[in-house]
């Protein structure tokens, strides 16, 4: 796993298409070395099997999205691969859904509205963590 | 005037009656044929003089005579008995028992006429008129002509002998003549015919004794002691009397033998065959009583009246019946039995001329009333009767009680009457007003109600009058709050005549809510009920109020959600703008995103706040599609992303007449519904389509839609489904599947009463796990969409003028001052109130108009606008605020027709609008799609 933000390939998924390209320009504006976007989970998992392994290094998903919801996609991912982070964007911090997240092996969350120093202090802590702990 | 009682029985051959009648002078005969009844008139009557038959019916002769003479005062009226033959024992004991006279029918009329004749001589002293004699009745030798039988006096020369002989062997009677030692001298051929078994014994010179004790031997005279029998009769011929006797033959047939003397001692004894007499006697009995039979089954009793109109006989059933003496009417007419005068009735007038003219008559009714102050009515008929001469002899009929069928008549008319009173009594006390036409539309029944909830005098819906003109008058007066006066009395008509039940409510002037209920009556007709809703319809409106605010509750969730992306991407793409100011493109690229995401919850806010919008029922024609199409943003933000949510409008032309505000809650709360059964995520399909619906359709609700053009709003879901049993109970009042606290259960019974008030019908279909569609009907209108202003597009700038801004908001301040510079207006801006008044006193002259927020401290903008209004009344105001209106106390005051501007706005929109005001001088606007008087809250 890529020890550097410049070194991230990052897949975002979210439906809102306003939130993918703010995230997109934080990215690039933090010099992640690629940033792909999915619309939703099933665009996601369309795109992830595209790739032997994960082929991405870093996913931040949307929690709430038609289709395939972000943590039906969570599971099947963690299916395939246990280890790439895998960060829920979301509005909501009820206990609920945080327990079942992390039953589903999920790395972490990312408030919404967050600024780029935020997304930026998140980045750096989930890759300084030892893989599998939860933010 | 010598009054005659005249007792006689019917079967005689003759009749008493008419010897009566043949007594000359001032008599009046009153005839009876029962013994009792004669004995009851006889109690309130004072007759000169009794005839009566030996033979009477049920009664003895003697002891009649014995009770005549135990009525007091009636002890020494005189009594004459008439009798068919001679019997000198019987003659002594009717003496006897205190007759008079006895005379036999008919040779002693002449002494029955002698002794009435002698009574009337002395009329006013009947009792002290001289009495016959008992001896002057004894039977004398009569003048040959006077007798019935043949004179046999004198035999002496047998020419004459043979000649008699023949004579009586031509007639139909037996004839055996005995001499005074009662040997057999002649008898006749026809003898020998009658007692055919014995008339061997008839010889002449053969001895009666013999032929009487052989006829007792063989019974020929009855049961009892043959020697007995024989010798009483043998004593009976050899006293000289005459007397009359029966014997039967073999055969069955009975001999009448009548034994007279004849003059020098001898006996004539006459035989006649009385068989088919008796025969025809007990035809007559069993034929009476066939007829007693009949009148008993139809009638309650027959009558009889002589020929003066008065009873002489009436059948004991009446009396048994009714509490009437005998005395009471017998001997009295029918009208002395009513008891009055009634020749000036007309009634009475043409019963008289009935009876005059000897005519028949059917069912005539009259009443009495008795001492007890009872009335009864009697109905009766009658046929004139005739003698055997074919004179008029009176009548003869049936009668019946009505009293207790007009009692009872009486009673249930009292009864209706009562029922009527006590139904009167309820309908004037009911709290609605009742009006009930018949099918031409006049009132046939109404309460005082009717026309007191209408606000009218109570005359408007008297009985009688004419409910068409009426309700024409009131709608064309504007008193039933009509809004289209013709489309309001053409709707009237056609819910009278559909026949069905009809409902609508309305807003009276003065705040009144009315609500109108057409109801159709079973022959013809409506029943229509007008109620006082007020206070009904503002609870309701309370109730409908506190479930838009659940739902607005429930929908914040959702939209928070969605807000949450919007400020995500606002304030990220603001801070990415900021990092790089100087880089051009990025910032325009940030601003474009801004400007776009702000845009989304422009519109988002401005469906919430027109969702929450209070207002009264407001019903406009709209474009069904654009009103479905309306809510799209509002629906996709409140719920969540994993549901799917699609439209599919068919017809974007056709308009419904409707509430648009509280269809659209409608719709929401019928989403809400299917997000609540769908929370793993799905899909909703919100349709709006025209449909025909070709027959009368009943809903699952039991709601028939007549047929005819509709537009259907489904809301079909991919959901859990409606159990069966919970479906049948969906629309009611608190019926609720969702947990406690998640929802009062009040949206569907709401969205089943908007839709009926808006004569439409809702409709569910639904399967377990399969899914629920709702469906709303409403009728197609056909009238164009209601007019709902788009603020006009102005582009050409007016200014520059100058612009007075008050608004405490530091950044919006600087929004407005740029939006209206950038339209070229000179703009002076402060920051409340009070420093905005200072700013107009200093340049009042230039200042061209006032765009105001409404909420600032220290003085807020309506002061404000209030105080330079003072000054300055033609001054045009803008307020621009965050709150509706309508939910704010902020706005008191404010006035009717302010201008007003909702925030958040486009500079663009802000630009056009104060353009407009200062062009047109409408000072009356505002954005708020609904046109109306505003409701401050």
């Amino acid at each position: 796993m890529a020890q550097n933000i410049s070194d991230l390939t990052v897949l975002i998924i979210d439906d809102e298409p306003s939130v993918t390209r703010l995230l997109k320009m934080m990215l690039n504006d933090l010099k992640v070395a690629q940033v792909f976007v999915a619309k939703d989970g099933r665009d996601a998992l369309d795109f992830l099997g595209s790739f032997d392994d994960a082929g991405v290094d870093f996913i931040i998903c949307d929690w709430n999205m038609p289709r395939m919801s972000g943590i039906d996609l969570l599971q099947q991912f963690r299916t395939v691969d246990p280890d790439v982070p895998f960060v829920m964007l979301t509005g909501r911090n009820d206990m609920d859904s945080v327990t079942a997240a992390r039953d589903l092996g999920v790395t972490g969350y990312l408030l919404k509205p967050f600024s780029q120093e935020q997304l930026e202090l998140y980045l750096n802590s989930v890759l300084t963590k030892e893989p599998g702990a939860v933010a | 005037m010598l009054d005659i009682l005249v007792v006689e029985n019917p079967n005689d051959q003759w009749t008493l009656d008419e010897l009566a009648r043949r007594v000359d002078g001032e008599i009046r005969v009153q005839m009876f044929a029962k013994p009792a009844y004669a004995l009851a008139w006889l109690e309130k009557n004072e007759p000169g003089l009794i005839l009566a038959s030996y033979r009477l019916p049920d009664i003895d002769c003697e002891e009649f005579i014995r009770q005549c003479q135990q009525i007091p005062g009636r002890e020494t009226i005189p009594i004459v008995v008439a009798t068919a033959e001679e019997d000198e024992e019987n003659r002594q004991s009717i003496l006897q028992a205190g007759a008079a006279d006895v005379i036999v029918h008919p040779e002693d009329c002449e002494t029955f006429l002698a002794r009435a004749r002698a009574l009337l001589g002395n009329a006013g002293s009947p009792h002290e008129v001289q009495t016959i004699a008992p001896g002057q009745a004894d039977p004398e030798p009569s003048p040959a002509g006077d007798n019935d039988g043949p004179s046999v006096s004198s035999i002496s020369e047998t020419h004459q002998q043979s000649f008699i002989l023949s004579a009586l062997d031509s007639i139909d009677q037996g004839i055996v003549v005995t001499d005074e030692n009662l040997n057999i001298i002649a008898v006749n051929k026809r003898q020998a015919d009658l007692i055919a078994d014995q008339a061997d014994l008839f010889q002449v010179g053969a001895h009666a004794g013999d032929i009487i004790r052989r006829a007792a031997a063989e019974g020929r005279y009855g049961p009892g002691d043959p020697e007995q029998l024989a010798n009483s009769t043998l004593q009976a011929m050899q006293s000289g009397r005459p007397f009359r006797m029966e014997r039967t033959d073999g055969s069955g047939r009975t001999i009448e033998i009548v034994i007279r003397p004849v003059p020098g001692g001898g006996r004539v004894s006459i035989y006649t065959d009385i068989t088919d007499r008796n025969r025809k006697a007990e035809a007559l009995q069993m034929s009476t009583q066939r007829l007693n039979t009949f009148v008993d089954s139809t009638f309650d009793w027959y009558w009889e009246t002589d020929r003066d109109h008065r009873f002489t006989d009436i059948q004991k059933a009446f009396f048994d019946r009714h509490p009437v003496a005998p005395g009471d009417i017998l001997g009295k007419t029918r009208w002395e039995f009513a008891g009055g005068d009634f020749e000036q009735e007309e009634l009475w007038r043409g019963h008289f001329e009935t009876l005059n003219a000897g005519r028949a008559f059917r069912d005539f009714r009259y009443t009495t009333t008795s001492a007890d102050g009872r009335v009864r009515y009697w109905r009766v008929s009658g046929m004139p009767t005739f003698d055997k001469y074919g004179q008029f002899s009176g009548y003869q009929g049936a009668a019946t009680s009505e009293t207790d069928l007009f009692e009872a008549r009486l009673a249930s008319e009292r009864e209706i009457e009562a029922r009527a009173d006590l139904l009167q009594a309820t309908f004037d006390g009911l709290s609605h007003g009742l009006v009930a036409i018949d099918e031409n539309m006049h009132i046939f029944a109404s309460n005082a109600m009717a026309a007191s909830v209408l606000n009218q005098p109570p005359e408007i819906f008297a009985p009688g009058a004419d409910f068409a003109s009426a309700l024409r008058e009131l709608i064309e007066r504007g008193d039933l709050g009509s809004h289209d006066r013709q489309r309001d009395i053409d709707m009237f008509f056609e819910m009278a005549r559909n026949r069905d039940v009809n409902h609508f409510e309305r807003e009276l002037p003065g705040g009144k809510t009315l609500s109108v209920r057409i109801n159709p009556l079973p022959n013809g007709g409506n029943v229509i009920t007008f109620t006082d809703v007020t206070k009904r319809a503002a609870a309701d409106e309370r109730l409908r109020h506190g479930q838009k605010l659940e739902a607005l509750g429930q929908m914040a969730g959702g939209i928070a959600h969605e807000f949450n992306n919007l400020l995500t991407s606002l304030s990220g793409f603001a801070h990415m703008a900021l990092k790089k100011p100087n880089d051009k493109d990025r910032v325009i690229t940030c601003l474009e995103e801004i400007s776009e995401v702000s845009g989304r919850a422009i519109e988002i806010t401005r469906q919430m706040l027109t969702f929450s919008h209070k207002q009264v029922l407001a019903p406009a024609v709209v474009r069904a599609g654009e009103t479905v199409r309306g809510m799209e943003k509002l629906l996709h933000a409140f719920i969540e992303a994993s549901i799917e949510l699609s439209f599919e409008v068919s017809d974007d032309e056709v308009c419904i007449e409707v509430d648009p505000a509280r269809l659209s809650q409608c719709i929401v709360n019928l989403v809400n519904n299917s997000r609540h059964a769908m929370p793993n995520g799905g899909a909703v399909v919100v349709r709006c389509e025209r449909v025909e619906i070709e027959s009368n359709y009943v809903t699952k609700h039991g709601d028939e839609l007549p047929h005819g053009s509709y537009v259907r709003i489904a809301i079909a879901d991919t959901g859990t489904g409606i159990d069966p049993e919970s479906l049948s109970r969906i629309f009611d009042p608190f019926f609720t599947t969702k947990d406690a606290g998640v929802g009062t259960g009040l949206g569907l019974s709401l969205v089943y009463g908007m839709v009926t008030n808006s004569r439409g019908a809702i409709d569910v279909e639904s399967e377990v796990g399969v899914g629920t569609t709702f469906s709303i009907y409403l009728p197609v209108a056909d009238q164009e969409p209601d007019k709902i202003e788009e603020p006009k597009q102005s582009t050409a700038p007016l200014g520059p003028q100058t612009i007075l801004v008050a608004e405490d908001d530091d950044h919006l301040r600087r929004f407005v001052q740029i939006a209206l510079e950038d339209n070229n207006f000179a703009v002076i801006t402060a920051p409340d109130g009070e420093a905005a008044f200072e700013l107009y006193k200093q340049h009042a002259e230039n200042i061209a108009m006032l765009v105001t927020d409404v909420v600032m401290p220290r003085m807020s903008g309506v002061k404000l606008a209030r105080a330079i209004g003072e000054k300055d009344p033609s001054l045009k105001v803008l307020y621009i605020s965050g709150y509706a209106p309508e939910l704010s106390e902020h706005f008191d005051g404010i006035g009717e027709g302010a201008a007003f501007m909702r925030k958040p706005f486009d500079p663009d929109d802000l630009g056009r609008m104060v353009r407009e005001i200062l062009s047109t001088g409408i000072t009356s606007r505002s954005r708020e799609p609904n046109d109306e008087p505003s409701q401050a809250a």
